[in-house]
């Protein structure tokens, strides 16, 4: 009886120990920062490293050798970096990113990595909110005609936005995309051009936009939206701007109030097939360029400036927009689809994405840049902080800079916005469109 | 009231008719029945109070119905079955989504608590087995219970689970004497819980899950799409399947002994090319079970020691060029080891008195980098009754309960310092969790069993029970200072 129970004891013994999972063993890893050819040889500059699933976030600072150490977990991590320095009394941002870093101790290429960094362009005008997400319409669903964007002169001088046009990137975040190569890049990664999609829109007259002034651009719908959807936004001041309808884009959404005169009016050509222009509603990746109307249309008419990387005909070629001609874009994921999304701008153009939940009439505001805004002397004592419109509660970002833009705004504040070429600095998702007067209790 | 302790009470209703006891769980002891004995009953039972884990409810009905009976064919063939259906109704529930939160290393939790609804679960049991004596010496047994249940949560966001249990065991037993009969068997079990979400009302609202990987340390998504951790699209299943045995030895038919062991292993999720499995765990289940009647005493003692480690899969989901999605993965890290020790001794005299003490202490470490939680709880209870028959027909029975405990529920640590985390703690359920599982409570228990006229050959009975329970000190997260339990049944014995 003694024997049988002490075998019976072994045998449990030994499968308890053949039992054991082994714990993966951290990784140091280093992640060298390049300006070009050259190493980018600065102490002190952070370097934000994250894990896919975005669970967190660890920061380490250069050493001499413009390099940075970490000791992780194997996985898959991205990295960026968005560093602001002065440089004989200009200031100058620097971003870069790595979207996919997989990391293990198999190899060197596992566990050493070169970022390049852009030296990003502070520009006069700039994306200051996208809202095209829709807005709960009762009794059930979303209501989309309502997108609008506004622009906004991020400086002290009048700015000429007369150039200033509108492109998008077909797809959602999370859809096949088939400009990434069997590597996993983007084969216009170094190309001079981006795939723009569907159309193109231009002004077509002259258009300023004073200091720390905005316009508002209406997508679709440029009429008073909240008379058949309480939730939704009144497009219908005479000062917007409407991207007007025409012989392809001729879709029932496409309506102007009369307030709104035929000069604020956009227009493009059409170069895909659709009856509306085509961007994603969850999840779009939309850019503004500086390029002449007549050389828009002279782009988009031949044919020698087309894209077949998705296929031949005008349901699939794209125009290939000049990445020289891009002066600010916006890269949205899908909340629900985070890791299967991939980002559609390059490295060089822009970095990072913000995460957007559509339906619920959330928009899509351009971060403060703190230090910048609160340096202006005509801002003290107007500046609101405690800013609450951020949807963190739902999951969703805010504004890093706890200053309330709009409210600011509104008691005469200079706001200048973030400029970092990396949409998830830049942008959050803000739960209300600014255009759409908060309550009064 | 849970998966596991719906059944251990069917069970034991069963095992009360069985000469081999809930000992020892080889079927080919069951040769040891003579005769036949059958047993039906319909319970109705209601419960209503704050003191409960985050899978309870404060307010919930619950009714079923079983039969079970063995019968002894010829000189070599007993048989033996189970039917058994169970009705449950729980007001106010939310917290917890998966049907038995003690039973995964992973869970998920609903992230806000004011979409509390009504669950409704049906359970339903089978078992059947056989035992045959080959000679005077050998027996052989086989037994199948297979278990199947469903839950559904009727407020958004609404979580409908279905719940399958196989479990088999087969063995033998060697008489080695007038005395000493010994025994060998073989288990497997497979148990299989699929949980799927849905919104069903107006889309205006957002809803979170909260998935605890340890300790109530995890991450919170978006119910929505296909593509979750819970899909609102399409079922995932938690799977887990357990392989082992025992070794049995049975003295006089009074001194049972039983020593078993289970290899345990499962994941959650898929395992097809386009959807994850995104965890992966194995343990170990071991212990021992012993009954010695002796007289007028009786003891019956358990130990189990069960340990579990959960690995989290790493991936990406990529899209060759020309080709579908499918998953990439990219590492393992494992999330959680948990140690589990459980023990209970009863003592009984006459059958008249007795006591039931029992005891589990967890051990568990959570490893999400760059944090890492330890938690250690012990839970004490003891249960001091008394029995008396009257006038031959009623049996009434006190019980004073009590129950208490302590630990730790949160020692926190971080191997790096992180400049942001997606990592939450889940305090509100952490803390109402290990207030239900520490605080001293004491009660008490009213039961009466009374056997009616005899119908032909059938002997029917009603039993009736009433419970409370109340905590010593005002709580500081339970929802609640007492729980009340009143059940009614009905039945009968041929």
């Amino acid at each position: 009886m003694k024997k049988f129970l002490f075998a019976f004891v072994a045998l449990g013994l030994v499968a308890v120990s053949c039992n054991k999972t082994v714990d993966p063993q951290p990784v140091t890893i280093t992640i060298q920062l390049m300006n070009g050819a050259e190493i980018f040889a600065v102490e002190g500059v952070p370097v934000l490293l994250s894990d896919d699933p975005q669970t967190f976030t660890l920061d380490a600072v250069t050493d001499a050798n413009g390099v940075a150490t970490f000791k992780v977990a194997p996985g898959s991590y991205s990295a960026s970096v968005s560093y602001t320095t002065s440089k004989n009394g200009e200031r100058l941002v620097y971003s870069g990113s790595l979207p996919t870093m997989l990391v293990s101790e198999m190899s060197e290429l596992t566990k050493s990595f070169v970022m390049k960094l852009n030296e990003v362009a502070t520009q006069q005008i700039v994306i200051k909110e996208f809202y095209n997400g829709g807005c709960p319409k009762e009794p059930s669903g979303a209501y989309y005609n309502d997108a609008y964007i506004i622009l906004y002169n991020n400086s002290e001088l009048e700015a000429d936005a007369t150039d200033i046009v509108f492109g998008t990137l077909s797809g959602n975040s999370n859809g096949t995309n088939k400009y990434y190569d069997a590597s996993g890049a983007l084969i216009y990664e170094h190309a001079d051009w981006i795939p723009a999609y569907s159309a193109i829109w231009s002004f077509g007259r002259t258009v300023t936009i004073p200091a720390y002034s905005q316009i508002v651009v209406a997508l679709f719908g440029a009429i008073d939206h909240t008379a058949t959807y309480p939730a939704s936004v009144d497009l219908s001041d005479a000062s917007y701007f409407w991207m007007q309808k025409n012989e392809q884009f001729k879709d029932g959404k496409y309506n102007v109030s009369e307030n709104i005169p035929a000069s604020n009016y956009l227009s493009c050509v059409p170069f895909n097939k659709g009856t509306a222009w085509v961007l994603s509603n969850n999840s779009p990746a939309i850019f503004i360029g500086k390029m002449p109307k007549a050389q828009v249309d002279a782009l988009v008419a031949d044919t020698a400036n087309y894209d077949t990387t998705i296929g031949e005909g005008d349901v699939n070629w794209r125009v290939k927009f000049p990445k020289a001609n891009v002066v600010g874009c916006l890269e949205v994921f899908r909340s629900t689809a985070i890791s299967e999304s991939k980002v559609r701008f390059s490295a060089d153009i822009n970095t990072g994405y913000v995460v957007f939940t559509n339906q619920k009439g959330y928009t899509l505001y351009r971060n403060v840049d703190k230090e910048a805004t609160e340096a202006l002397a005509e801002n003290k004592g107007k500046l609101v902080y405690d800013y609450a419109m951020g949807t963190t509660d739902v999951e969703g970002t805010t504004d890093p800079s706890g200053i309330d833009a709009e409210a600011s705004i509104a008691k005469g504040a200079h706001i200048i916005y973030k400029q970092t070429g990396n949409s998830g600095n830049d942008f959050h998702q803000r739960m209300v469109a600014s255009l759409k007067p908060l309550l009064l209790e | 009231m849970t998966l596991r302790r719906i059944f251990t009470s069917i069970i034991c209703l069963a095992a009360a008719l069985s000469a081999a006891g809930q000992t020892i769980s080889n079927p080919a002891f069951a040769d040891s029945l003579a005769g036949h004995k059958a047993q039906a009953e319909l319970f109705g039972r209601k419960d209503n109070g704050g003191i409960i884990p985050i899978s309870g409810s404060p307010d919930s009905f619950e009714a079923g119905a079983s039969a079970n009976a063995y019968h002894r064919l010829s000189e070599k063939i007993v048989f033996f079955g189970l039917l058994g259906w169970d009705y449950f109704r729980g007001k106010n529930m939310g917290g917890a989504i998966l049907m038995d939160p003690y039973f995964n290393p992973v869970n998920f939790l609903e992230r806000d608590e004011d979409t509390r609804g009504t669950k409704y679960r049906e359970t339903y049991n089978l078992e059947g087995g056989i035992a045959y004596r080959f000679s005077p010496a050998w027996a052989a047994g086989l037994s199948v219970k297979y278990q199947a249940a469903d839950q559904t949560k009727l407020k958004d966001p609404r979580f409908s689970n279905t719940w399958m249990d196989l479990d088999i065991n087969a063995g033998a037993s060697f008489r080695a004497g007038e005395r000493l009969v010994l025994g060998a068997s073989l288990r497997y079990r497979s148990t299989l819980e699929n949980v799927r979400g849905g919104i069903y009302g107006t889309t205006d609202k957002q809803y979170f899950i909260a998935t605890d990987k340890g300790g109530f340390l995890g991450l919170v998504s978006e119910l929505a799409g296909d593509y979750g951790i819970i899909s609102t699209s399409s079922a995932t299943p938690m799977v887990n399947y357990f392989y082992g045995g025992a070794l049995q030895a049975v003295l006089d038919g009074k001194f049972k002994n039983e020593l078993f062991f289970h290899v345990r292993n499962g994941y959650y999720g898929s395992e097809g090319s386009s959807s994850p499995r995104y965890f992966d765990y194995n343990g170990l289940e071991t212990g021992y079970k012993g009954s010695l009647k002796a007289g007028s005493h009786h003891m019956a003692l358990d130990i189990c020691f069960a340990n579990i480690s959960n690995t989290e899969n790493k991936f990406q989901y990529i899209t060759p060029a020309g080709k579908n999605t499918i998953v990439q993965y990219t590492g393992k890290d494992v999330v959680l080891r948990r140690s589990v020790f459980k023990t209970s001794f009863e003592y009984s005299w006459k059958n008249a008195v007795g006591i039931l003490l029992g005891s589990r202490y967890i051990d568990q470490s959570a490893s999400l980098f760059p944090l890492g939680r330890k938690t250690q709880v012990t839970t004490l209870s003891a249960d001091i009754w008394g029995r008396k028959t009257l006038w031959k027909r009623l049996t009434i029975e006190l019980h004073a309960l009590a129950v208490g405990g302590f630990g730790n529920a949160a020692e926190d640590s971080a191997s790096a310092s992180a400049t942001s985390t997606t990592i939450r703690s889940f305090d509100s359920y952490m803390n109402r969790q290990f207030e239900y599982d520490t605080a001293l409570r004491a009660g008490g228990r009213l039961s009466a069993t009374c056997q009616l006229p005899a119908i032909g050959k059938t002997s029917p009975y009603v039993r009736i029970s009433e419970q409370y329970v109340h905590l010593l000190k005002t709580p500081q997260y339970l929802e609640g200072s007492g729980r009340n339990m009143a059940l009614i049944g009905l039945g009968l014995t041929f």
